[in-house]
């Protein structure tokens, strides 16, 4: 047994890798490679218990001189797992079959049959290589190996050759999503002059390519490399497109999939196309690599991620034509996590596992004063009122918080605000004087059904597939602002399945997988939607026209019948309502969309991120970070029935919904993995109505009753109407989007809450807090301040902050001694109400401006 | 806790024991002229400001500065041109009035911005580490002039002057963008409505009152500093601009009511544009209608915002230089009728106003979009979009003045001399505004911000 290791050749080479910035050549590379060959490697050495595995099991197939194959050697040692490849000695018996790179990379030689050992630190592992074909040029598909290197370069990308106008004169479809096209583009368009097929290197596609020729995107591909030989290649055979019998590319598989690993370690991946026939090809070297946040990992062209220095969860995007595949990667902080309480709820299960994965202790469960009032914000759109504030406190019960959640679920403030939160993503828009009828019924029908919980399948049913008009069936006013059968597909594919559908309108959707049929198949839902006028001025009666319902992909002029994202196209009687059978695919239970979509959104609303976020791009390239999570809580919520308030239940009996905000000394950075609750700045109406309810005072909303809360408000109107709504950020239901609510702190607000006349008014009106508080003489100043406190903190100040109210409020009353004031002053003398008020009104706008009252926390 | 830079000699604790003497220790009033000593010494402004018309959409190279009356039809002026003040320059002749006052102007025939793309790059890109200019700059100023409160970057939308004007374009890109050096350090972009913004900016109660609760705030947020992190971080900083802004008595700087009717007169450009004019076959007809309404009264007020200590103005109307001749877009000599006479007016209007008021020297104006256009007219007597040439106008600044930088090829296509990049005009820009030679020595300055201010060449030949 003899072998070859040379660890410092190949440290040198991740090294190079890593840094991702020079060129590997490729000759360079398999003289190395077979400078490792050894011989005399025997199966009972390699037999024997080894902590070594491949990332596959079985004998490697290789056909013709330029197939690669990626070796990942893994090396398991106790629990963890380590990437070896790049560190291992790669030996070959017999040679002249293959060489193993360094790196693990095992390219042809000739035909016949080899066993690739691998060593690493004393154990050994075999592999059988088989090589058919060694000797003959197979021919090279257009689609699987030409166009990858344009996307795998950047050539066809949105900022170059792949826009629709393309670069400098040439053009390439947007991410080769359009292969016969390109084909097309590089060899007939202006003349052929692109292509030299007497001499391919004089190509002007590699001239410029190679940057021997100026090009304005600068060299790109090395003369040396594997990329820039496959094209010579290809223009040598005659630049064939591939014939009929290739066979498409069904899906990719990545290896490993994911991995627990730690800071400054690295990982070597495998990619393998898998093709229609059944047979797969590895593609490692010409697939592309994108990691999500390059703070923790960042990945070079060939597969290799290297981890960096931050701890938490983060993923390499894989893309091979149209298919995409996620690489996760767990760096773990690795602190003992023994605070978590045992917790059979769901969430927990899920989260208090990925915490103990991580090594990351969770913050404290909070006070109930925090729960109060986050738990009421939350579900019921409001600061808890003084008289909750004080029975909850009071409440010894140990099952008070569960009680409160139900009691909030049962309340119809709960209905008030989600009812807005739909409203605004359905787009309740209000346009012209008569459509208040319309609007203000849409809204009353989603609270009346949030409010009697019906079905969210059921709800969504109702709504999608409406017809009827407005005086007996509300929800067909979604079909008055959402007119376009485009924007109806868009915003019904958003809002209900979290896929943005958008860019499939003219161009395969570079980061998904719907191409233009998959889009215009879905707009044929929408395509038989009638309207005629209404009982009323500004209103319409939808229906369902007799036809065959079918939309034109403009491009290839195809009438699409209807089809559901990812299923069979539909053939569909003509009396039929297209969309009657989008609601049964929608709400079927093995729709991978439709749970996940909205057990995505509520989380969202609860913990401020999705556990895909933005919680409606639920597109492949956007991994989750908890998908175990999303899968159970998306399946628990089939088998409750679509049970909204039960999901809301769910999430709000957690632990982890209720742990305190307050960082411990290892989670301050945690922003996904919810080890503490995330502090928000509260939504403008519920920061509106907090503010009154604080300062008693009463809000006007014209066509409103006096005394409405802002969360009760039904369409967009009062967005435009109230400035403190539009400044804090309340939508305009221009789109389907959630984000259309901002939830950002400003400038312009903090000049709002500081200085204007809108809050002057609330804190010193007759009617305001200050002037009641100041009334009622029974009371101290401590019990006014605890009052304070309660109302807008629901909680009762501490002494130190008793003492700062108390000496503020005694300094402030002081009246000024007269006898040194000028005559001046004297007449500008306050009266003494004005001076036992005004030091409350101070407080209260110095209580209001803390961050404890602006944000849910 | 009220500081009033990250510099302030004041620490939380240093203040809170100035406050805890009483109120009669220390005044907030005292707190700021500190302050202002403070930046005199610290911050090596030259006092100067920028004003950056951003033209939106990429306007031609022919049609405005670069006419190319020899070359073929379809490649010159198809508005023809107009002789300058400067012998042997010619501008398209859409610009009469500027053409009289080139002696006043530096015209770049040079300048590229890389690609073709819709964006907003030589004012937020990758040139300007994905920040607003003006929001580098206030990194380094301070983000507000510590006397009076006034943001020393600005952004003037449409909105700013016309309530009936269209929201600012976003899809292109975010002009208030402040990359990575801070939230409070983005371009402060008023608006107009009555009880909106510059309603709150005028200070109701008595300064003391406002200085006796900010301290009394203070006191109370400092006892719960759990809720200090992610999101509410920026509250803090937030809020003593907001003070900054209302003691300083600066919501008057946003009111145009304040300058003189004449004036006021003088600059308008929606007189010169009927909006009924506009063809309503161009989707973008609302554009151009914003444009012309607003354009003149939006340099009134860069000028004005400049007087009272705004650093860096940024001007742009709704997305109009986009002349395709296509659905949604006028061709190129339609597109000068509707953009190019409000331009002419509002940017000649500006120009004589600061001669008259001596601030020539003062003030940079600087004129460009995102990218030029098709040196080739199209049929239907568009221009797409360009990359490699696009016109560039600067205006005072104390710069040299009355001549043409670079030369284009006969087709105004690229540079054929003496190419200018977006990195140059930051240059020019960051040279006017700071003595980058200071800048170099100043620590505590983001790495990035220091490299690219002190890196960036000005463009050649100007100063």
């Amino acid at each position: 047994m003899k072998l070859l290791i040379f660890p410092l050749c190949s440290l040198l080479l991740v090294l190079t890798v890593e840094q991702g910035t020079s060129e590997e050549n490729s000759t360079e590379e398999t003289s190395k490679g077979q400078s490792l060959i050894a011989t005399g490697s025997s199966p009972e050495e390699t037999s024997r218990v080894t902590p070594l595995r491949w990332s596959s099991d079985g004998d490697i197939t290789m056909k013709g001189p330029h197939d690669l194959h990626q070796l990942v050697l893994t090396s398991h040692e106790g629990d963890g797992k380590k990437d070896v490849t790049a560190i291992a000695g790669f030996s070959v018996e017999p040679s002249g079959i293959v060489t193993v790179s360094p790196t693990g990379l095992i390219r042809v030689i000739g035909n016949g049959s080899a066993t690739i050992t691998a060593e690493f630190a004393g154990s050994l592992l075999s592999r059988a290589v088989k090589v058919n074909q060694a000797d003959e040029q197979l021919p090279i598909s257009f689609p699987n190996e030409i166009v990858p290197i344009f996307t795998r370069h950047g050539c066809n990308g949105g900022g170059c050759h792949g826009k629709a106008e393309g670069q400098n004169g040439f053009k390439l479809s947007l991410l080769g999503y359009e292969p016969q096209d390109d084909h097309g583009y590089l060899v007939q368009e202006g003349l052929g002059r692109r292509i030299f097929r007497a001499s391919p290197t004089h190509s002007l596609i590699l001239l410029k390519a190679s940057g021997e020729l100026p090009h304005q995107g600068g060299s790109r591909l090395a003369r040396s490399s594997d990329d820039y030989k496959t094209i010579v290649r290809w223009i040598r055979q005659g630049l064939p497109y591939g014939s009929d019998g290739d066979s498409p590319v069904t899906r990719i598989s990545i290896e490993p999939r994911e991995r627990l690993t730690r800071a400054k370690a690295v990982q070597q991946l495998r990619v393998v196309a898998h093709f229609s026939d059944g047979s797969s090809k590895d593609v490692t070297r010409i697939a592309q690599y994108e990691a999500n946040d390059e703070e923790m990992a960042i990945v070079s062209d060939r597969g290799l991620v290297a981890m960096q220095e931050r701890t938490g969860s983060t993923s390499v995007m894989i893309r091979f034509q149209e298919h995409v595949g996620v690489f996760r990667a767990t760096i773990p902080l690795g602190v003992p996590v023994d605070n978590l309480p045992s917790s059979d709820n769901l969430v927990d299960q899920h989260i208090f596992t990925k915490l103990r994965t991580l090594g990351l202790p969770p913050s404290s469960l909070s006070d109930d004063s925090t729960f109060l009032r986050r738990a009421t914000i939350d579900i019921a759109g409001r600061l808890p009122t003084l008289d909750e504030t004080d029975k909850f406190l009071a409440d010894t019960d140990p099952e008070k918080r569960t009680l409160k959640i139900d009691q909030l679920l049962a309340s119809t403030d709960y209905a008030d605000y989600f009812a807005g939160k739909w409203a605004a993503i359905l787009r309740n828009k209000r346009t012209s004087a008569h459509h208040a009828r319309g609007s203000f019924a849409f809204h009353s029908w989603i609270r009346n059904s949030l409010h009697h919980n019906v079905p969210y399948n059921s709800f969504v049913r109702q709504f999608v597939a409406a017809s009827g008009e407005v005086g007996n069936n509300p929800p067909v006013i979604w079909y008055r602002t959402v007119k376009d059968s485009k924007e109806q597909l868009q915003d019904v594919a958003q809002i209900f399945l979290g896929q943005r559908l958008q860019c499939a309108q003219c161009h395969h959707h570079p980061y998904e997988k719907w191409s233009q049929d998959d889009y215009y198949g879905f707009e044929a839902f929408f395509s038989k939607v009638g309207r005629k006028p209404g009982a009323q001025p500004g209103e319409e009666v939808i229906f369902n026209k007799i036809g065959v319902a079918s939309a034109k992909n403009p491009r290839s002029g195809r009438a699409l019948p209807p089809k559901p994202l990812g299923g069979k196209e539909l053939r569909l009687a003509q009396h039929h309502d297209p969309r009657d059978s989008l609601a049964d695919w929608m709400t079927n239970e093995d729709n991978p969309f439709f749970a996940r979509m909205l057990v995505n959104r509520y989380w969202k609303h609860f913990f401020g991120r999705g556990i895909v976020d933005p919680e409606d791009d639920m597109r492949v390239t956007n991994p989750p970070t908890h998908p175990e999570l999303l899968d159970a809580l998306a399946q628990s919520f089939v088998e409750s029935g679509y049970d909204l308030k039960g999901l809301v239940r769910t999430i709000c009996n957690s632990t982890t919904y209720q742990l305190s905000s307050d960082p411990n000394e290892f989670n301050l950075d945690d922003r996904q993995n919810y080890s503490r609750f995330y502090p928000r700045r509260l939504p403008a109406e519920i920061l509106l109505d907090g503010i009154n309810t604080v300062t008693n005072a009463k809000e006007k909303f014209s066509g409103q009753p006096q005394g409405i809360r802002a969360v009760q408000l039904p369409d967009d109107q009062f967005t435009k109407e109230s400035y403190f709504l539009s400044v804090f950020g309340r939508p305009d239901m221009n789109s389907a989007c959630e984000c259309e609510r901002a939830d950002d702190v400003n400038l312009a607000q903090a000049l709002h809450l500081v200085n204007s006349t809108n809050i002057r008014n609330k804190l010193a009106s007759d009617n305001a807090r200050a002037a009641l508080l100041v009334k009622n003489t029974e009371f101290s100043d401590e019990a006014r301040i605890s009052e304070l406190y309660r109302r807008a903190f629901s909680r009762t100040p501490g002494p130190e902050e008793l003492n700062v109210g108390i000496r503020y409020l005694n300094r402030k009353r002081t009246p000024a001694d007269p006898s040194t004031l000028s005559e001046e002053a004297k007449k500008k003398q306050r009266s003494p109400e004005a001076i036992a008020r005004e030091p409350y009104e101070d407080l209260i706008w110095a209580l209001l401006n803390t961050k404890e009252f602006l944000f849910n926390h | 806790m009220i500081t009033f830079a990250d510099s302030s000699p004041y620490s939380r604790r240093s203040f809170l024991q100035v406050g805890g003497l009483g109120l009669g220790g220390l005044s907030l009033s005292q707190l700021i002229g500190w302050r202002a000593s403070a930046a005199k010494a610290g911050i090596p402004l030259k006092n100067k400001s920028v004003v950056f018309l951003f033209m939106h959409g990429g306007p031609p190279q022919q049609e405005t500065f670069d006419p190319k009356m020899d070359a073929p039809a379809e490649i010159r002026s198809s508005t023809g041109e107009v002789k300058t003040s400067i012998p042997g320059v010619t501008f398209g002749s859409t610009f009469e009035k500027l053409a009289e006052r080139a002696n006043r102007l530096a015209i770049v025939r040079s300048y590229t911005t890389g690609n073709g793309n819709h964006d907003i790059k030589p004012i937020v890109g990758k040139d300007s580490l994905g920040a607003n200019i003006g929001s580098l700059f206030s990194r380094i100023a301070g983000a507000n002039v510590p006397t009076t409160g006034m943001p020393r970057n600005v952004a003037l939308f449409p909105r700013a002057v016309d309530a009936d004007s269209q929201e600012r374009v976003k899809q292109f890109g975010n002009l208030l963008a402040h990359g990575t050096v801070g939230a409070s350090c983005a371009p402060f972009a008023p608006g107009s409505a009555k009880n909106g913004l510059q309603g709150d900016m005028t200070m109701w109660m008595s300064r003391q009152r406002l200085e006796d609760r900010m301290y009394l705030l203070n006191k109370i947020d400092n006892l719960k500093r759990a809720i200090d992190n992610g999101a509410a971080d920026g509250l803090g900083e937030l809020q003593k601009q907001a003070v900054n802004m209302i003691t300083g008595g600066i919501s008057e700087a946003f009111d145009l009511s304040g300058e003189d009717p004449r004036t006021i007169a003088r600059y308008d450009t929606a007189p010169l544009i009927n909006p009924n004019s506009i063809s309503k076959s161009w989707n973008n007809h609302r554009n151009y209608r914003d444009h012309g309404q607003t354009l003149g009264k939006l340099m009134l007020l860069a000028r004005r915002l400049c007087e009272r200590g705004a650093g860096f103005v940024t001007v742009t109307t709704n997305f109009v230089w986009d002349f395709h001749s296509d659905k949604n877009n006028a061709g190129a000599a339609e597109g000068m009728d509707y953009c190019g006479v409000p331009f002419d007016h509002a940017v000649s209007a500006f120009l004589d106003d600061l001669h008259e008021r001596g601030l020539s020297d003062q003030i940079l104006l600087v004129c460009c979009g995102e990218m030029g256009r098709t040196p080739k007219l199209q049929n239907n007597g568009g221009r797409n979009h360009w990359g490699r040439l696009a016109p560039l106008m600067l205006a005072g600044g104390g710069l040299r003045m009355g001549q043409v930088i670079g030369e284009s090829s006969p087709d105004a296509g690229e540079p054929a001399s003496n190419p200018v990049t977006t990195e140059n005009l930051i240059g020019t820009i960051m040279h006017t505004l700071l003595d980058v030679g200071q800048v170099r020595l100043m620590e505590n300055l983001p790495r990035d911000v220091h490299q690219l201010v002190t890196s960036a060449l000005p463009i050649k030949g100007l100063s």
